[in-house]
C-alpha cells in the first residue's frame, strides 16, 4: 500500500500528494502506477508512456537535494574565482572592462546583468556579497524555490556582465542553473524539508524521537520535462564535441600532446608531463575522450539499462573532466559538467548507498536534557537528519538504567554520547561531535570539533552554553526545566486540505513550467541545430528573434566544439612593453594575467598559469578594436594601482606573441613571431 | 505647563501623524508615481533606451554625478525599457492599494529614484522633492489605514464573524493609533528647507522689483496656454503682486510649518496655501512634476483635528443603505464582511437572509435567492443586483468615484448580467474556495495549535525595531542636514559641513536627493533658449527632427523663438543642457541620424544637419516683443562624400 501511494509522482516539482513512505524499504513504486495506469486505457501505449516518463522524465528526489548542494558548491567557487581574479579588474569601471564599453559595443545583442550598474569596485563588491549569500542559502537550502530564480538571476548577471571572457564552461554552468530551477530541489537535504517536517510532525518526547515513522524524507519521485531537459543538454554537450573533432591531431592521436603545449592555460601537471608525453600515450589519451565524448550521449539517452548505463555516465563524466582539470586550466567548464552527474542518480543507486551506509553503523546512545526547549528542538532537527537511525534518544530525567560512566550528576551537566558497542562514554563538545560523526558524511561535520584548539574552544562553548540553556530556552518561547513554553505546547497538526481553488491554481503553475520548459527544450533544439556545423543542411534554419533572445539572455548557446576540428597548434600570448616616466619598462598587463612579471615579446615562456578570464581577454582583445580605448586607459592608470607617481607611462606597445606548437616527439616551439596591435602614442 | 506636558505637546506637535493621513498620503504619493510613470511613457524609446538621446553607455561613460543607482542602467533595448516600466506599475499600484505596503514602500523607493536617475540630465527638482519624500516616509506605517493590509488584518483578527457581528458597533474599530517617529519632523523640515532656500536664494533684482513672474512667463519652453494669454492680458501690478507673494509665501511657510502652537490652524493653513500655490504654479507654467510632488506632501500635514472635521462634514443620513444579501453563501458573506469595514461612516447596515423577520414584508424571500437587495433609508427605493452595488459603493468613503463606472449605460447593463453570472455560480465559487455554500459545509477553517505567545527573543527584538528605525532617520537627517549645509549658499560658512564623511556623500548621491534649492534664482531667467536642428534630407527637405518630438512647434526656418514651445520638462530640459555637454553630442548625432528609422521612411536620410542654439531676450515689462536674437551653432555634421572611383591604370 505504501509503495502504491509513493507511486504517485508528483508532476514538476508538486509537493508530494501521497502519504509518508517506508524509506527503509523504498518500495518501488512505478510498477504499480504502470498496472494501475495500464487499465485505464490502451495498454500499449500507457505502458510505453509510463517507461518513457519512468526513462526520461523522472528523477529521484535525494538525487536532487545532492544535485543542489553540488551546484551550489560550484556556483560559489565560480564566484569566488571571479572575487580572486578581480572584481576591479573585471567588474567596475576601473578595469579593463567597463560598463559603458560593453554596454556601447556589446558582444551579443541581448544581454542581462544586473552588474552594469555597478562601475565602482565596492558596488561590484556588494554585488558578489549578494550573489555569495544567495548561493549560501541555495547551498543549506533555504527558502529553495524562490534562491534557485535568485541563482539564475545571479549566474546570469555575472556572466552576462563579461560576455567577452566567456567560455564553454560559463554556458554549462549557467544551463545547469536554468534547468534546474524548474525542478524541487528542496525537497531533501534542505532546511526547508526539515523545517516542513518539524511543523508536520511535533514531537514531546525523548521516545518519540526515537520511533523514526513519519520522520523519513520524502521519497516521491519528481516527474518534469526539466529532467529530460538536463539530460539532453549533456548529451548535446557531448555528441557535437564528440563530432566536431575530425581534425588531423585527433584522427592521428596527438591532440593531447599539442593541448599541453597551450601555455597560457597547461598547469604544472602538464607541463610535468611534456617531456614524458610520447605519441603512444598522447594517443591513449586524445582516442579515450574522444571515446568517452562519443559515448555519453548513447549512455545518457539509453531506453533500456537506465541505471548501468546512467552510472557508467557518471564515471564517464567524472573520468573525463578530471582528467581535463589535470592538464589544462578551463575555467569553471570541468565543474559544470561534474555538476550533472548527481541528477544521473536513479532511486537504485540510493538504496545501494544506504544498504553500504547501514552496513557500517555504529548505534550510538545519547542521553540528554529533554526539559531543555532549546535541547529538545536540537534533538528534533538531529533526529530528521539521522537518515541512518543511529542515534537513540534518552531523557537524562529518565534514563533508566544509566550504563557505567554516566552518573545522574553528569547528566545534569552535560549530554552524554555512549557507543552501544564499545560502550565508551562522550560528554560536552566530544559527544556533540560523536552525534555529528553518526550523520550522513559525518566526517565531515564532526572534524571541526575534533581538531586540536578548536575541540578545546568547543567545549569552553558547550559549557557555557549548558550553564545558560535555561535562559535560552526561556528566550525562544521553550520549555525549560519545568516551565512551560511553546515547545511544550506540541500538536500533531495535518497539513490543512488546499481548497480546490488552489488545487487548480497548483495545477495551472505546474502546467505554466512545464510550459516553459518545453518553450526552452524548443529554444535548445533550434539553437543545436543552427550553430553547430556538424549538423546536416536540410536541418538548418533560420532562427526566429524570439529563439535567438531566449537564447541569449539566459546565455542558452549550443555551441559545442572544444578544442575542435582541431586541437590548437599554435600558441599565443599578450605582453605590454610601457616605458616609464623613468624610463623603466615594465608590463602592467602580464603583472596580473600571469606569472611573469615582465615576459617579453620574444618567446612565450612556458606555462603564463592564465586564469581563464585573462586566457579568453588575450585570444580576443587583438581582435576587438573598439576595446582599445579601455585597455590603453587601463595600461595608463598603472601608477593609480602601484601607487608610485615614478610609475606613470608616457608610452607603450600592446603586442601579439605567437608560436608553433612542437610537433610529436619534440618540445621546443617553433615559428616564434609578434606584432604590434596597440601603440600609446598611436603610431602614425 | 509643566514638562511632561510640554514634551507631550512637542510629541504631538512635531514627532506624529495621524493614521489616516498617512493612507490618504500612500495614495497621493503612489498616484503621483504613476503620473510620473506615465508622463514618461511616450519617452521610452528617446530616453530610456540605446535608441535615444541618452544612452546607456553614454551616462555611464560620463555620469552627471559619480556614485548613481538605477535599475535602468543594464536596460539597452525597447522591449526592456517596457517591461521594466510594466514592473514599475505594478509596484506603485500595489502601493496604491496597500498590498504588503512594507515591502512596496521599499520597492517603489528604489524604482522611482532608478527612474529618474537613469536620465539625470534631464530630471529637475520635482523628482528630488518626490524622492525625498519617499525617503522620509520608508520609515512610517503608511498601511496603516485605507489598505488592503488593514482590510486583511481585521479579517483575520475575527475569522469567527458570524453575520450578527456585522452590526456597526460590533466591528473592530479601524487602528486609530498616530505614527510617531522622527520622520515625521523630518518631513515637515524637508519642506522648510524647499521654501527657506528657495526663498534665500531668491535675491536677484527681479525679484526685488516684482518683475519675476513676468519673466518666467515669457519662457517659451515651459509657458503654458494659460501663462500664455494671462502674460499678454493681465497687467503687470499683478505680477508685480504674484511676485512679492511668492516671497512672502516661501519665506513664512517654514514659520507656519514648524509653529509651536495652534496646531491645527498652521497646519491647516499651510494645506490651503500650499495647495493654491502650487496648483497656481502648474497652471502657469509646466515644471514637470514638482507642482504636483509638493502637493503630495499635504496630506501628512492633516492633524487628527482636520479629520475630526472631514467626519462632521461629510454627510451621512442621505445615503444610509440596508443591504439584503445572502449570508448562506460564503463567498458573499466575505464579500460582505470586506465592505462592512470599508463602509468608514456607518452607513449600511446588513441583514442577513437568515433572519425572515427583518426582510421588508413586501418582498419575497426567495428574491434574496437570486440577488442582493439594497433599499434606502426611508424604505422606498429598491435596487438588486449590480445597482445595488453600484448603491453599496455610493455609500463609501468617495463613493461616487467606485459606483459610476456601475451607473454608465452600457457598462450598467454588463454589470448586471456579471451579476447574475456570479449569483448563479456563487454555490460553485464558495466551494471552490473551500467556503460554505448554501447548505454544503465548506472546510472547516483549520484547527489551530494553541496561539504560541511571543517569544521574550522576539519580544525584545520587536520592541527594539522603533529605536532602529528612528536611527535610521536620524542618520537620513543628518546626512540631508549635512548637504543641506554645502549645497545652499545662504547658510553661514560657520554652519557648512565642508568636511562631511565620504558615506554621507554618497548616501545623498545615490538616489540623487540633493539639497539645493534654488528655483528661479537668485534671478528669474531673463533670457529664453531654444535648440533648432536643421537637418537636410537626402531629397532636399529641411526638417527639424528634435522639435518634432521635443516641442510644440518644429517648423523652419526659424527667426526667432515662436510662443509657446509646449516642451515637457524632459526635452526642456535637455535643449537648456545639452548645449554645454559635449560629452553627449555624440549620442544627439547619433539619434538625429537615426529619424528615418523613426518615421519608418527612407526618404527621410539625413545627409547634413546643424544644431543652433536660439536665444533672445525677454520682454521687459510693458513690453511683448522680444529682442537681442542671437543664435550659435552647437553641433554641425555632413554626410561623407563617397570615396572617389581609382584613376584609370592604378591598383585600388
Amino acid at each position: 500500500m505504501a509503495g502504491a501511494r509513493a507511486g504517485r509522482a508528483s508532476r514538476g516539482g508538486e509537493a508530494p500528494v501521497s502519504g509518508p513512505v517506508d524509506a527503509r524499504t523504498d518500495t518501488p513504486a512505478d510498477a504499480a502506477a504502470v498496472a494501475t495506469a495500464a487499465g485505464e486505457g490502451p495498454a500499449r501505449w500507457r505502458a510505453l508512456r509510463a517507461t518513457f516518463e519512468r526513462t526520461y522524465l523522472t528523477i529521484d528526489p535525494r538525487s536532487l537535494g545532492v544535485g543542489r548542494i553540488v551546484l551550489a558548491l560550484i556556483l560559489l567557487f565560480d564566484l569566488v574565482h571571479r572575487a580572486w581574479a578581480g572584481i576591479t579588474l573585471w567588474y567596475s569601471n576601473e578595469g579593463l572592462l567597463p560598463n559603458h564599453t560593453l554596454l556601447w559595443r556589446p558582444p551579443t545583442q541581448w544581454m542581462f546583468s544586473l552588474f552594469f550598474m555597478a562601475s565602482w569596485p565596492d558596488e561590484a563588491f556588494v554585488g558578489f556579497v549578494l550573489c555569495g549569500l544567495v548561493y549560501v542559502a541555495l547551498l543549506v537550502g533555504w527558502r529553495t524555490r524562490l534562491m534557485q530564480a535568485l541563482t539564475v538571476v545571479a549566474v546570469m548577471s555575472l556572466h552576462s556582465r563579461v560576455p567577452f571572457l566567456e567560455n564553454g564552461g560559463d554556458w554549462t554552468l549557467g544551463e545547469l542553473a536554468l534547468w534546474t530551477a524548474f525542478l524541487p530541489l528542496g525537497r531533501r537535504f534542505s532546511v526547508d524539508a526539515v523545517r516542513a517536517s518539524m511543523h508536520r510532525r511535533r514531537e514531546t518526547t525523548a521516545a518519540e524521537l526515537n520511533d523514526r515513522a513519519g520522520l523519513e524524507g520524502d521519497v516521491t519521485p519528481v516527474v518534469s520535462l526539466a529532467v529530460l531537459a538536463l539530460v539532453l543538454q549533456l548529451a548535446n554537450a557531448y555528441f557535437f564535441n564528440a563530432v566536431h573533432k575530425g581534425g588531423m591531431t585527433w584522427r592521428t592521436g596527438s591532440a593531447v600532446h599539442y593541448v599541453i603545449f597551450q601555455d597560457r592555460m597547461v598547469t604544472w601537471f602538464g607541463v610535468w608531463l611534456r617531456p614524458h608525453m610520447t605519441l603512444a600515450l598522447s594517443r591513449v589519451l586524445s582516442w579515450s575522450a574522444l571515446f568517452t565524448e562519443a559515448c555519453m550521449p548513447i549512455l545518457l539517452l539509453l531506453p533500456v539499462y537506465k541505471v548501468v548505463t546512467r552510472r557508467l555516465a557518471i564515471l564517464g563524466c567524472l573520468g573525463l573532466h578530471t582528467g581535463f582539470q589535470l592538464f589544462i586550466n578551463l575555467g569553471v567548464f570541468s565543474l559544470a559538467m561534474m555538476g550533472f552527474s548527481p541528477y544521473l542518480l536513479s532511486r537504485e543507486d540510493w538504496q545501494l548507498f544506504a544498504r553500504l551506509a547501514r552496513r557500517r553503523a555504529r548505534r550510538l546512545t545519547v542521553y540528554f536534557d529533554a526539559g531543555c526547549g532549546v535541547c529538545f528542538q536540537i534533538a528534533r532537527v538531529l533526529a530528521r537528519l539521522d537518515r541512518f537511525e543511529r542515534l537513540r534518544f534518552v531523557s537524562s530525567a529518565d534514563p533508566g538504567f544509566l550504563p557505567a560512566g554516566v552518573t545522574p550528576e553528569l547528566l545534569g551537566s552535560t549530554i552524554a554520547v555512549v557507543d552501544e558497542a564499545t560502550g565508551r562514554v562522550a560528554t560536552r563538545a566530544d559527544g556533540m561531535a560523536r552525534i555529528l560523526g553518526a550523520l550522513p558524511l559525518g566526517v565531515l561535520w564532526s572534524l571541526p570539533l575534533r581538531l586540536p584548539g578548536l575541540r578545546q574552544l568547543a567545549n569552553v562553548v558547550y559549557d557555557a552554553f549548558a550553564r545558560r540553556r535555561q535562559s535560552v530556552s526561556i528566550g525562544l518561547g521553550l520549555a525549560a526545566c519545568g516551565l512551560p513554553g511553546e515547545g511544550a505546547a506540541a500538536v500533531v497538526l495535518p497539513p490543512p486540505e488546499p481548497t480546490p481553488a488552489r488545487q487548480v491554481l497548483r495545477r495551472a503553475a505546474a502546467g505554466a513550467r512545464e510550459v516553459a520548459v518545453l518553450l526552452l527544450l524548443t529554444t535548445l533544439v533550434s539553437e543545436t541545430l543552427f550553430i553547430n556545423a556538424a549538423v546536416p543542411k536540410f536541418l538548418k534554419h533560420k532562427q526566429p528573434s524570439w529563439i535567438m533572445q531566449l537564447v541569449a539572455y539566459p546565455r542558452l548557446i549550443q555551441a559545442w566544439s572544444m578544442f575542435a576540428a582541431d586541437a590548437p597548434m599554435t600558441d599565443e600570448s599578450v605582453v605590454v612593453d610601457a616605458v616609464t616616466v623613468d624610463g623603466r619598462h615594465v608590463d602592467p598587463y602580464s603583472e596580473v594575467a600571469s606569472r611573469y612579471r615582465n615576459p617579453g615579446h620574444d618567446r612565450i615562456p612556458p606555462r603564463l598559469d592564465n586564469d581563464s578570464f585573462f586566457f579568453n581577454y588575450s585570444s580576443r582583445i587583438p581582435f576587438k578594436p573598439e576595446y582599445f580605448v579601455a585597455l590603453q586607459e587601463w595600461i595608463l592608470r598603472y601608477p593609480e594601482r602601484t601607487r608610485r607617481p615614478e610609475d606613470a607611462i608616457t608610452k607603450f606597445d600592446a603586442w601579439i606573441v605567437e608560436d608553433d606548437s612542437p610537433p610529436p616527439g619534440q618540445t621546443e616551439e617553433r615559428n616564434r613571431k609578434s606584432r604590434i596591435f596597440l601603440s600609446y602614442p598611436p603610431k602614425k | 505647563m509643566d514638562r511632561t506636558s510640554i514634551r507631550k505637546a512637542l510629541v504631538r506637535t512635531y514627532l506624529t501623524i495621524d493614521g489616516r493621513s498617512l493612507g490618504v498620503g500612500r495614495v497621493g504619493l503612489a498616484l503621483l508615481m504613476l503620473l510620473d510613470l506615465a508622463r514618461r511613457a511616450p519617452h521610452v524609446r528617446d530616453f530610456y533606451t540605446n535608441a535615444g538621446v541618452l544612452p546607456n553607455h553614454t551616462v555611464l561613460w560620463r555620469p552627471q554625478v559619480a556614485r548613481l543607482f538605477s535599475v535602468f542602467f543594464p536596460v539597452s533595448l525597447g522591449q526592456e525599457a517596457w517591461l521594466t516600466f510594466a514592473l514599475c506599475a505594478f509596484c506603485y499600484v500595489c502601493l496604491l492599494v496597500g498590498w504588503r505596503t512594507r515591502l512596496f514602500q521599499v520597492v517603489c523607493f528604489l524604482l522611482a529614484i532608478s527612474l529618474h536617475n537613469r536620465i539625470v540630465f534631464v530630471e529637475n527638482w520635482g523628482t528630488v522633492a518626490m524622492d525625498a519624500l519617499m525617503a522620509w516616509t520608508l520609515f512610517l506605517p503608511l498601511g496603516r489605514r485605507f489598505s488592503v493590509d488593514a482590510l486583511r488584518t481585521s479579517l483575520r483578527a475575527r475569522p469567527d464573524e458570524t453575520p450578527a457581528d456585522l452590526a456597526p458597533e460590533r466591528l473592530p474599530p479601524p487602528d486609530e493609533r498616530p505614527a510617531a517617529s522622527l520622520a515625521c519632523l523630518g518631513i515637515l523640515l524637508q519642506l522648510a528647507v524647499i521654501y527657506w532656500f528657495n526663498f534665500s536664494h531668491k535675491t536677484g533684482q527681479t525679484w526685488r522689483d516684482g518683475t519675476a513672474i513676468h519673466y518666467v512667463l515669457w519662457q517659451e519652453r515651459i509657458v503654458t496656454s494659460l501663462g500664455l494669454w494671462a502674460r499678454e492680458h493681465l497687467p503687470l501690478a499683478l505680477w508685480r503682486t504674484l511676485t512679492h507673494g511668492t516671497l512672502v509665501f516661501e519665506s513664512v511657510m517654514p514659520a507656519v510649518l514648524l509653529c509651536p502652537v495652534l496646531r491645527h490652524w498652521t497646519r491647516g493653513l499651510a494645506v490651503v496655501a500650499l495647495t493654491a500655490f502650487h496648483g497656481s504654479i502648474a497652471l502657469l507654467i509646466n515644471l514637470g512634476v514638482f507642482s504636483p510632488a509638493m502637493i503630495a506632501y499635504v496630506p501628512f500635514l492633516l492633524t487628527d483635528g482636520h479629520w475630526r472635521l472631514f467626519g462632521r462634514l461629510v454627510p451621512t443620513r442621505g445615503r444610509r443603505r440596508t443591504v439584503y444579501y445572502d449570508a448562506s453563501c460564503g463567498v458573499c458573506f466575505q464579500i460582505v464582511r470586506a465592505l462592512a469595514r470599508m463602509d468608514v461612516y456607518r452607513r449600511l447596515t446588513w441583514v442577513s437572509n437568515q433572519d425572515p423577520e427583518a426582510l421588508p414584508a413586501d418582498v419575497p424571500p426567495d428574491l434574496l435567492e437570486r440577488t442582493i437587495l439594497v433599499v434606502d433609508g426611508a424604505r422606498v427605493r429598491r435596487w438588486t443586483r449590480s445597482d445595488a452595488f453600484a448603491q453599496i459603493f455610493a455609500a463609501l468613503p468617495l463613493g461616487r468615484l467606485w459606483a459610476w463606472p456601475l451607473l454608465v449605460p452600457g457598462v450598467r447593463q454588463l454589470g448586471g448580467v456579471a451579476y447574475d453570472a456570479f449569483a448563479r455560480n456563487r454555490t460553485a465559487i464558495s466551494t471552490a474556495f473551500g467556503l460554505a455554500a448554501c447548505g454544503i459545509p465548506g472546510a472547516p477553517p483549520p484547527r489551530r495549535a494553541p496561539e504560541p505567545g511571543e517569544t521574550p527573543l522576539r519580544t525584545w527584538a520587536r520592541a527594539q525595531l522603533p529605536l532602529w528605525r528612528e536611527v535610521g532617520v536620524a542618520l537620513v537627517m543628518f546626512v540631508f542636514a549635512a548637504d543641506v549645509s554645502v549645497a545652499n549658499v545662504p547658510v553661514p560658512e560657520i554652519l557648512r559641513m565642508e568636511r562631511r564623511p565620504a558615506w554621507a556623500a554618497a548616501a545623498v548621491a545615490y538616489p540623487h536627493i540633493f539639497q539645493s534649492w534654488s528655483m528661479f534664482s537668485p534671478d528669474a531667467p531673463l533670457r529664453d533658449y531654444m535648440l533648432v536642428v536643421d537637418a537636410v534630407t537626402r531629397d532636399g527637405r529641411h526638417v527639424d527632427p528634435l522639435n518634432e518630438v521635443g516641442s510644440r512647434v518644429a517648423v523652419l526656418p526659424v527667426d526667432d523663438i515662436p510662443k509657446r514651445l509646449g516642451q515637457d520638462s524632459f526635452w526642456c530640459d535637455y535643449e537648456l543642457r545639452i548645449p554645454t555637454m559635449p560629452a553627449y553630442h555624440q549620442a544627439l548625432l547619433e539619434w538625429l541620424l537615426r529619424y528615418p528609422e523613426r518615421t519608418r521612411r527612407e526618404r527621410d536620410t539625413i545627409v547634413a544637419f546643424d544644431v543652433w542654439l536660439l536665444e533672445h531676450a525677454s520682454p521687459k515689462p510693458g513690453e511683448t516683443e522680444p529682442s537681442d536674437v542671437r543664435r550659435r551653432r552647437v553641433l554641425q555634421w555632413r554626410e561623407p562624400a563617397p570615396a572617389a572611383p581609382p584613376a584609370a591604370g592604378k591598383r585600388p
